[in-house]
């Protein structure tokens, strides 16, 4: 369940670094790239659900999610594509 | 174009919890995190923990709980300190949720602080709350392969209670075989054996908990 939480975090996240760049929040994000760290307790499908539910409408409706398995511990959000 | 972030989500929840550590460090309160499934013993522990230890030291609680207060109702009795905190569905504390509740409690007027978090053996074990210690509560009627099947929970246990070691007979299980699991996975863990409907049992539990609150408290001078 604490999915739905991580996905709000990320989020958040996503959008503080945005705004630093653009902060009119008019690009459009094309690719987030999220790494799952140990201990692997965050189950990708149900944070997928989330995100995607919180990001419909928005600029990040279309982004392709990738994930990655890193050895830290943690959920990183690792890069961001943007278009042009 | 690509921007790297390389942020740790997890972040927002753990700078939190750094923040609520250093705040109970300052106040030289003891804040202990209870974890466990549902019906492993948390509450009961506090009941018989709380009124052996009451005359001594200022206890607080925080109770986690999906919906009811009952938890708290149960601990009324001892006219301490208590906040309730329905997490409506949450499936764990987070750290900002005990950052919250403690603003209701007066803490120059505690000197342990026990959180009941919500029970489950998969997701409080992700979420740090800023404790000092780390307390999970394991039934023997769990069974003896619990410890390997949710070996995260067990890992990043401080203490290991094995409960309710009256009822091993009934159950089947054999005590022994439980501890050896539970050290295969954390050997670093105080792991004690505890009934928590009696008190008797709570003897080695009771001097190692009064052993961490006089270390916090001293550690203030
Ligand atoms: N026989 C026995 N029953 C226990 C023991 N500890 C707790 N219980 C019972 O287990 C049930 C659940 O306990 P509770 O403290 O509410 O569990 P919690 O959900 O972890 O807070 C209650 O009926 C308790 O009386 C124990 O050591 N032995
Ligand atoms: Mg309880």
């Amino acid at each position: 369940m604490h999915e739905a939480k991580i996905a709000e975090y990320s989020l958040s996240i996503i959008k503080e670094v945005l705004i630093e760049k653009y902060p009119l929040l008019d690009k459009k994000v094309t690719k987030v790239v999220f790494a799952i760290g140990r201990p692997y307790t965050v189950m990708r499908d149900s944070f997928e659900f989330y995100f995607s539910e919180l990001v419909k409408g928005s600029f990040m409706e279309d982004a392709e999610l990738v994930y990655e398995y890193v050895e830290q511990e943690g959920f990183y959000v690792s890069s961001l594509d943007v278009e042009e | 174009m690509e921007i790297k972030v390389l942020k740790n989500v997890m972040i927002k929840n753990n700078s939190i919890g750094a923040d609520n550590r250093a705040f109970f460090r300052e106040k030289a309160v003891l804040a202990v995190n209870l974890v466990s499934s549902p019906g492993a013993g948390k509450t009961t522990l506090l009941e018989s923990t709380i009124d052996k230890m009451r005359s001594k030291y200022k206890v607080a609680v925080i109770e986690g709980d999906l919906y009811t207060s009952r938890d708290a109702e149960r601990l009324e009795k001892f006219n301490i300190q208590i906040v309730q905190i329905n997490t409506e569905g949450g499936c764990h504390l987070d750290a900002r949720m005990v950052s919250g509740a403690i603003k209701e409690i007066n803490i120059d007027d505690v000197d342990v602080l026990f959180i009941e978090n919500v029970g489950n053996l998969v997701c409080p074990a992700s979420f740090d709350l800023g404790e000092a210690k780390r307390i999970l509560i394991y039934s023997i009627a769990e069974g003896a392969d619990k410890p390997q099947k949710y070996s995260t929970m067990f890992k990043t246990a401080d203490v290991v209670l094995i409960n309710k070691v009256d009822l091993s007979t009934a159950c089947r299980v054999d005590v022994d075989h439980v501890e050896k699991e539970i050290r295969s996975i954390n050997d670093k863990a105080l792991v004690l054996r505890t009934t928590a409907v009696d008190p008797h049992s709570l003897r080695e539990w009771m001097m190692w908990l009064e052993g961490e609150i006089e270390r916090s408290k001293k550690s203030k001078d």
